[in-house]
């Protein structure tokens, strides 16, 4: 104990010697972690934001596709649906979306047909006569509106529509419903000019969740040319749907990884004459070679985890306190109503243990291996010039 | 005898075309308490013949034999632990790590041992104390003189209790007055028991009235010896 | 042995801090009552992230073939986006608040 402790002394000592290199080193390690920390924990916290949220969405969604493209559902099928056994409820939905050339925003626009309730994360009430709207918050900010304004939007026969806000989804909520306008089902059919016959989707409930897949298959053989997509394909959908924007952001920072490692295979091979020197002066007073790479481990480890521990710290800081304002411009692309998320800080370990083995495993490697190589040779050298 | 060695072969480089024949069927004899210098041209072998006795390299063949042990085939890691309990090394370029300091340097040899920092540090301050450079502990080597490193590695060869002292050219890049206040350490040394193998070619240690015998080497072989 | 006691107390404290961060984060990992509350009564299907285009704003509701979508303006990230721009749109306002008091 002693000894390992005399040894981790004589350790720190020699990176002191050498403060502003090891110093700037750690920097650049430790930034490298907290760029590639703060994507796991972004990518990994929407994740768990979506599939826990959207635990609620509907059991089944029923499309209808023609030539590979979405359409409009017939509201016919609802009744074939709701014959089908094991259907508990079944209702046709109308959303569609609404682009502002100015703005260059999308909006979502919502129907809604049950009975106004009140929704914890909902000020105001939900539209409970048609020309009313509910809006999410980016909406509001966006237009720096208030409950009690009117949203003027141009319809499918270019006519000016007024609709008064009378509910704003709170900010808390901004991750689902930041570009949504709920209006009346049939408010916004006038507002689409679409046919009473007609739906975008029909969302389906089950009573028993096991025959969701097996009712999926009767609906598609009863109404050919439907897609029901089930509650567990969205969350799949969601699972996996952060490995291209992530994957994009970490081919970008391989460059960043890559230059790290050069800089410390570097650092680490091109082990100087005077460590070398020091290595044959170590052994010729009588160090063994287990003790030159006790105190390279010492060196290594005191370098690789400091710099893991202050980088996850800061992406951790960066991500979950500070709203992650280094990495939204990528993620946003071209969103022009972008949410500011609080996001649950939910960490997934065994990504981190996987970042942990990748960024200190090969660091120490690269110390070791030259010291070893330089520490199993004679001392005698030390004795020439 | 303290140390034997017995047709002591040294190459390097074996089987290659630059093969290099460092020492060739060396034996000698050194009795415990002896102090004992080799003088030849550089290049004849002296240093290699230090690193053999001193356990820092192994040879290509014969024997050493250190306190009746034969030593020459032990693994490294025995090597090793025999240099820090028996051997003190003084470097002709004194070997100091830059950059610590004088206590630091001092202290290197017993920082993989199990004693405590606070014992090591009472051993380092009266090893500096004898040497007289006790004021300097703090400084760091490079805000040392040449005399002042030469006594800082001194003192680090002195830190383990060694029973042998073993000197590389250890007046090279002193001056005669330093040279002189050398020679005095190590009379006390030897005074104490030490036993001690210098390596040089300065005629004003192999001609000093401490050095009881010397060695003439040439092309790595021994070729004459004197005793005072 | 200060420097050795400096860096273990640090490193121990660096560890702890993190684990108390990402063990606190795992505790608050309730709270979604609300939101799943209005993914019920809406019958949310997706986040709001992303909404240049349909099959980013409804990922899991797009249709299987969503190379070009609604979004105007939108460029590509496929290799071909990089040789096609996207169709000039004319800046009209479509969308307007009225406010309260105006009326």
């Amino acid at each position: 104990m002693t000894r390992q402790l005399k040894l981790l002394e004589h350790a720190l000592a020699g990176l002191l010697r050498r403060k502003y290199k090891n110093l700037s080193l750690l920097v650049v390690y430790a930034f490298t972690v907290a760029t590639l920390g703060s994507v796991l924990f972004l990518t990994h916290a929407l994740k768990a934001e979506a599939i826990g949220s959207l635990a609620e969405a509907p059991d089944l969604v029923v499309q209808r596709l023609v030539a590979g493209r979405h359409d409009l559902i017939p509201t016919d099928y609802v009744v074939s649906i709701r014959a089908l056994p094991g259907v508990k409820k079944v209702t046709p939905r109308v959303w569609g979306y609404y682009y502002d050339a100015l703005l260059r925003a999308n909006f979502t626009l919502m129907g809604f047909s049950d009975e106004p309730q009140d929704l914890e994360l909902l000020e105001g009430r939900l539209p409970g006569a048609p020309y009313e709207c509910a809006v999410g918050n980016g909406v509001i900010e966006v237009f720096g509106a208030e409950i009690g304004d009117m949203l003027v939007l141009l319809d499918s026969r270019e006519q000016n529509q007024l609709y008064e806000i009378t509910g704003r989804f709170k900010a808390a909520s901004s991750l689902l419903t930041n570009d949504l306008i709920v209006m009346q089902e049939n408010t916004l059919r006038d507002f689409f000019a679409m046919d009473r016959k007609l739906a975008t989707d029909i969302a389906v409930e089950v009573y028993n969740p096991r025959e969701i897949n097996t009712l999926a298959k009767k609906i598609r053989s009863h109404l050919p040319g439907t897609r029901p997509i089930t509650r567990s394909e969205i969350l799949h959908t969601y699972d996996t749907i952060f490995n291209w924007r992530s994957g994009m952001m970490l081919a970008v920072m391989v460059a960043a990884l890559i230059a790290f490692c050069i800089l410390a295979w570097d650092k680490a091979t091109g082990i100087s004459a005077d460590e070398k020197r020091e290595i044959g002066i170590l052994k010729a007073v009588g160090w063994e070679t287990a003790d030159v790479l006790a105190v390279k481990f010492w060196e290594g480890l005191a370098i690789s985890l400091s710099a893991f521990l202050i980088g996850l710290t800061a992406a951790w800081v960066h991500v979950f306190t500070l709203g992650a304002p280094a990495l939204t411009p990528i993620l946003k692309g071209w969103s022009v109503l972008f949410p500011t998320f609080a996001l649950v800080p939910v960490v997934d370990l065994y990504q981190l243990f996987v970042l942990a083995f990748l960024t200190i495993a090969p660091y120490l490697a690269c110390t070791l291996i030259p010291s070893w190589k330089a520490a199993v040779t004679d001392p005698e050298q030390v004795m020439r010039n | 005898m303290l140390i034997k060695a017995e047709n002591l072969c040294k190459l390097y480089n074996p089987h290659l075309p630059d093969e290099v024949t460092a020492l060739d069927s060396v034996t000698l004899e050194i009795a415990a308490g002896e102090v004992m210098a080799l003088k030849g041209p550089s290049g004849s072998g002296k240093t290699t013949l230090l690193s053999l006795l001193g356990c820092m390299s192994r040879p290509t063949s014969g024997r050493v034999q250190f306190a009746d042990k034969d030593v020459s085939r032990l693994p490294e890691r025995f090597l090793a632990r025999i240099r820090r309990d028996n051997f003190g090394f003084v470097f002709q370029q004194f070997n100091l790590i830059r950059d610590i300091s004088v206590l630091e340097n001092v202290l290197v040899p017993l920082i993989p041992s199990e004693m405590p920092m606070a014992q090591m540090k009472i051993r380092g301050a009266k090893v500096l104390e004898r040497l007289g450079i006790v004021s300097k502990a703090k400084a760091r080597v490079n805000q040392l003189s040449g005399g002042e490193q030469q006594r800082g590695a001194i003192a680090r060869a002195l830190i383990g209790e060694p029973q042998v002292i073993i000197a590389d050219e250890p007046t090279a890049h002193l001056d005669s007055k330093l040279s002189v206040e050398l020679l005095d350490i190590l009379a006390g040394l030897n005074a104490d028991g030490k036993t001690i193998i210098i390596a040089t070619h300065d005629p004003f240690v192999y001609q000093h009235p401490l050095i009881r015998r010397t060695l003439e080497m040439s092309d790595g072989r021994l070729v004459g010896a004197h005793s005072q | 042995m200060i420097r050795s006691t400096l860096f273990l107390t640090l490193t121990g404290s660096g560890l702890l801090l993190l684990i108390v961060l990402l063990t606190y984060g795992h505790s608050l990992d309730q709270g979604t009552n609300g939101k799943q509350q209005l993914v019920r009564t809406l019958g949310l299907t997706d986040l709001a992230l992303f909404s240049e285009a349909r099959y980013t704003r409804h990922p899991s509701q797009a249709d299987l073939f969503s190379a070009f979508q609604d979004f105007p303006a939108a460029f590509e990230h496929f290799p071909s986006g990089s040789l096609i721009a996207p169709a000039p749109v004319g800046l009209t306002r479509q969308i307007d608040i009225r406010k309260r008091k105006e009326r």
